[in-house]
């Protein structure tokens, strides 16, 4: 390794012979000091550049999970939320009248549906519960972590689990997973549930 | 000694020249001209340079030049941020929105709806509280629709529709409002797709993207 390494340094050594060694070392730092800046302002001029444009609707998949969703897209929710029928805390048996808040750290194994009926179950930690309001009312849901894919991006963000039987969409969008990524044009869609 | 200095020399001449091609491979600058950096290229912000803008070149000392693509609104697009002030028109009580792309239909807060007839017409009065100042604004409007808003677990709820010139900075948009009840909810008013529909583009990680007054129609831009 170390020997061929040497054969190689000695043979080069005999070649630039020609070129004087103090302008081989000037072309060098200016190319490299060049180079540098040209790819710095490369990465600043395209910071802002990564903004895609998602319509009202989208096919979200979660790869963890293994299923798509046609997805509301919902500025007006902060937190993404995910249609559950069905789930199990792990640990001991749960007792009458426990809150939800005692579960955090737990896991939880959910059983999940999207709009074609087809189901899947997922076991991961429960990492807050979070007390939602809406039209009706105060209710208290799981928070687990969960990539949620869509064109070849993935973001992991916080996933509120509820019963979304009576909503058309089971997955739905919050601010978190669009944040700084994505840009909502309502004027597109990948589809619409009646 | 001479040579493991030309070595190295030469080595750094071409990872120097290597790193300027693969810069200059990725960058979107015409390719026939001489990139060469004699000052730092002045990097506007993206809302100003959306179209692909090239920078002013003397025809003297060629300069860099930048295309900027993608940028967000690369087709002249309205971005709006989450939340927005909006103006109803023509009393101008302006109030913060937040900016609904889960709902179908604008959504105002008002108190104490009234209907009444005008020239054989449905009409409404309602009453919108400035939250700013406290103060109570009337309104009265020709009566559109009264919409059924089903709701789970529990009674439909009925509310009258109206049609309000709302602005929001450059953007006049006339659009279907439902009077509701807002009192208990952080923003008084609900832009909802029927308002922004291929008038804005919502980037939830800004506010207040728009002019807090209303820009009147004619000296816009």
């Amino acid at each position: 390794m170390s020997g061929s390494k040497l054969i190689e340094k000695s043979e080069m050594g005999k070649h630039s012979a020609r070129v004087k060694p103090g302008m081989a070392l000037i072309i060098g730092l200016v190319g490299m000091v060049i180079g540098g800046l040209i790819t710095f302002n490369q990465v600043a001029s395209h910071k802002p550049a990564q903004m895609q444009t998602v319509g009202e609707t989208a096919v979200i998949a979660l790869p963890d999970v293994g299923l798509s969703y046609l997805s509301r897209i919902d500025t007006g929710a902060r937190v993404t939320s995910l249609h559950v029928v069905d789930y199990e805390i792990s640990g001991e048996p749960l007792q009458e009248g426990e809150r939800k808040s005692e579960h955090i750290g737990r896991n939880i194994r959910f059983v999940t549906v999207n709009e074609y009926n087809q189901s899947a179950s997922y076991e991961t930690k429960v990492l807050d519960v979070s007390s939602v309001r809406n039209a009706q009312g105060t209710e208290d849901r799981y928070v687990v972590e969960l990539a949620l894919e869509w064109q070849g991006v993935t973001k992991k963000v916080k996933v509120n689990l509820r019963d979304r039987s009576a909503m058309s969409y089971k997955l739905l969008i919050g601010r978190n997973w669009l944040d700084g990524d994505f840009v909502v044009d309502v004027s597109q869609s990948e589809g619409v549930i009646q | 000694m001479s040579t493991t200095v030309s070595v190295w020399g030469k080595r750094l001449a071409i990872s120097g020249l290597l790193l300027v091609l693969t810069a200059c491979g990725t960058f979107s600058g015409k390719p026939d001209e001489p990139a060469e950096v004699a000052e730092t290229p002045e990097i506007q912000e993206p809302s100003e340079l959306c179209a692909p803008a090239i920078e002013p070149v003397e025809p003297v000392a060629p300069k860099m030049v930048i295309i900027q693509t993608q940028c967000p609104p690369v087709d002249g697009r309205n971005v709006i941020g989450e939340v927005e002030w909006v103006s109803v028109m023509p009393e101008g009580l302006r109030q913060k929105a937040r900016i609904d792309t889960g709902a179908q239909t604008t959504s105002i807060g008002v108190i104490a709806t009234q209907r009444f007839e005008r020239d054989g017409k449905p009409w409404v009065s309602f009453a919108v509280k400035d939250r700013e100042t406290g103060k109570m604004i009337e309104m009265k409007r020709p009566l559109v629709r009264i919409a059924k808003i089903k709701r789970h677990n529990a009674e439909p709820l009925e509310r009258l529709v109206v049609s309000l010139d709302l602005t929001m900075g450059d953007i006049a948009q006339t659009a279907e409002v439902t009077l509701a009840d807002r009192e208990q909810f952080e923003f008084p008013v609900l832009i909802g797709r029927n308002f922004l529909d291929g008038a804005a583009v919502v980037d939830v990680s800004k506010k207040f993207l728009k002019l807090k007054a209303p820009v009147v129609s004619g000296s816009a831009q």
